[in-house]
């Protein structure tokens, strides 16, 4: 594996360390498989890349692609609540949605960004090489964001939100209204999720309508491989691990990706995947099975 | 647990040291890149390798290829993408508009042929067409839409409402159906759209427009193309000719086009790959359009399909077909 191919493992890894953070938040805390993402992370990028080619300075763009994606996980939310839809159906109609409203929001399939001031530009202008901003801005976001949803977590709310997660009918025994904290979860899970794909678009250079294929899948990796590897029954550690969870993610992407590294080419991306994920769910289960202790 | 982190950490320096094992000198490498593996780009690919065959490079002997497929995933588009610029070949090739971007906005220096882009200007994938400039030039498959309704108007003379059946969220899709939909009222014909969102809503999309329209253009749409042989069995059933526009998809059942082979517009990407090994960076080169290259368009026809369609074409049409299916 090459130096680029590691950075590029690092930067994906940790611009889909901020999907794997909304997917901890919705499916292990809240436990509500919100399927949204596949929409609002494309959205965040559409919403992103129209402003900025309309003239809106990238990190204004930024800011407003991610609360516009708030609002696509408060759709959800209401499909959910009020109409009475299960969960992971809300989140499928909410998407599809989306792949609609994106072609409106760019007015066509791809915008390309390249040659554009993007919020990495002010990095290199720093003296960071161009190879190494996007790693650098990046790593600071995610560890900000993380840190921001560990004190979430630990206010009342944020104990509330859990306990609604865990248990919705004792949170409501206790006069936890349980609805609300679905409302806020998703809001923040898809807040952050389309500022993810805000970030990813100006790397790529092209916010395009197709880019949330597979987006829930790879968060889910992250989040479930993070956590296998790392279990605690720690906040802070647990949100630690959802961050290095996507980053090995990319690197064993990056490793089945370099040429005749292990017999394994380009085709098999999938497969591997489906291994790893299926190896990390595994994990937990053999290791109870060893220590003698029921899971 | 500890020996799993072992496991990964021994993966990783074993690949390192294999990746640092650098090629000779007269070895020329070539990275491509192909944002899916969808027949008519996986044609493109075909047809690059052989081209560079003709130019004298073989493919294992003095040419070195390493072609890796996005499966459809950008992030994964975007990992690839930096590993070819670490392994610092001598070209990368990318097929498809959002691999381009993702080699272009990641590299400055290595040389990047692109093909079937549709619009390199508007992508930003170069400044403009004439003498780029910069380490990025390549070849649009923009279709000679033009030459592809003449063409309908004159196997259908009656066409008063023709069907477009395509998938908005392809790039090159669309801004074909826009250039039909400007050209139509000049040519004297209304358009319908018909969106095919995904493979298995392109029989529907032909469904819905049987009884409105007296022809259905399909344009370069991989969706569309990816369950043509439904769109084909929809149409024949309901006596609805289909044009498209390409030559693989008549052979398939369309009833004819006017446009090129998928196939030699990769030796035509070719051609530009061996500028570059000799000597001639991507800047110094110019956007070609495949439909302005003289000698690659061509017309093509599929007699028996169109039989059951309900059209009979004229023996002056067939004689003039560089090829009957």
């Amino acid at each position: 594996m090459s130096l680029y191919a590691f950075i590029g493992a690092l930067e994906t890894g940790l611009v889909f360390a901020l999907v794997a953070l909304g997917a901890y938040l919705t499916f292990r805390v809240l436990d509500f498989p919100d399927l949204t993402v596949e929409g609002s992370f494309p959205l965040g990028a559409a919403v992103c890349a129209k402003l900025m080619i309309s003239g809106v300075d990238p990190w204004t763009a930024t800011l407003v692609a991610s609360l516009v994606g708030s609002v696509a996980g408060l759709a959800t939310a209401f499909l959910n609540l009020k109409l009475r839809i299960l969960h992971i159906l809300a989140g499928i109609l909410t998407a599809i949605a989306l792949y609609s409203i994106n072609l409106r929001i760019m007015d066509r399939p791809n915008i390309g960004l390249i040659n554009m001031p993007t919020v990495y530009t002010p990095f290199e202008h720093l003296g960071i090489p161009s190879l190494y901003a996007p790693v650098v801005l990046l790593a600071i976001i995610v560890v900000i964001a993380k840190i921001l949803i560990d004190l979430f977590l630990a206010t009342g709310f944020g104990l509330a939100m859990r306990a609604a997660g865990a248990n919705a009918r004792m949170a409501r025994a206790n006069g936890i209204r349980d609805g609300r904290m679905i409302v806020v979860g998703l809001a923040i899970a898809n807040g952050i999720t389309a500022l993810s794909g805000a970030l990813f678009a100006q790397m790529l250079g092209a916010a395009d309508v197709s880019m949330g294929i597979g987006v829930i899948v790879v968060a889910l990796a992250g989040v479930i491989g993070g956590t296998a590897l790392m279990p605690s029954r720690l906040i802070p550690m647990l949100t630690l691990a959802c961050v290095l969870g996507s980053i090995l993610y990319r690197l064993a992407l990056a490793l089945a990706l370099s040429s005749n590294a292990i017999g394994l080419t380009a085709s098999d991306v999938n497969v591997v995947t489906a291994v790893l994920v299926a190896i990390a769910l595994w994990l937990p289960v053999r290791n109870a099975a060893f220590s003698g202790r029921p899971k | 647990m500890s020996r799993i982190y072992i496991a990964i950490i021994n993966a990783l320096f074993g690949a390192a040291l294999g990746a640092s094992a650098q090629a000779a000198d007269a070895v020329k490498t070539m990275s491509i890149i192909t944002m899916n593996d969808t027949p008519q780009l996986l044609e493109v690919k075909e047809g690059l390798i052989q081209g560079l065959a003709a130019h004298g490079y073989t493919d294992g002997k003095n040419l070195k290829i390493d072609f890796k497929s996005a499966q459809g995933n950008f992030g994964t588009a975007q990992q690839i993408v930096r590993q070819f610029i670490g392994d610092k070949p001598d070209i990368i090739v990318t097929i498809t508009t959002p691999t381009s971007q993702a080699a272009v906005a990641a590299t400055k220096d290595i040389p990047i042929i692109f093909t079937t882009v549709t619009d390199p200007v508007k992508s930003k994938l170069v400044t403009q067409e004439k003498h780029p400039g910069g380490n990025a030039s390549g070849i649009s498959d923009v279709v000679p839409t033009e030459l592809q309704l003449n063409l309908v108007k004159e196997i259908i003379p009656n066409l008063k409402t023709l069907g477009l059946v395509y998938d908005p969220s392809l790039d090159n899709a669309r801004s074909t159906v826009e250039s039909v939909k400007e050209l139509a009222p000049k040519m004297g014909f209304k358009t319908l759209e018909s969106p095919a969102m995904g493979l298995n809503n392109v029989p529907a999309a032909g469904q819905a427009l049987v009884g409105k329209v007296e022809a259905i253009f399909v344009p370069n749409d991989t969706t569309v193309y990816g369950a043509f042989e439904s769109l084909v069995k929809v149409a024949q059933d309901a006596k609805i000719p289909i044009f498209t526009a390409e030559r693989r998809s008549v052979q398939r059942g369309a009833v004819a086009t006017v446009g090129f082979d998928f196939v030699d517009m990769g030796k035509k990407t070719a051609d530009m790959v061996d500028k570059v090994f000799k000597g001639t960076n991507p800047g110094d080169q110019d956007v070609q359009y495949m439909k302005d290259i003289p000698g690659s368009l061509a017309l093509y026809v599929n007699k028996a399909s169109a039989e059951k369609m309900g059209v009979t074409l004229s023996p002056a049409l067939l004689k003039r077909a560089a090829q009957v299916f």
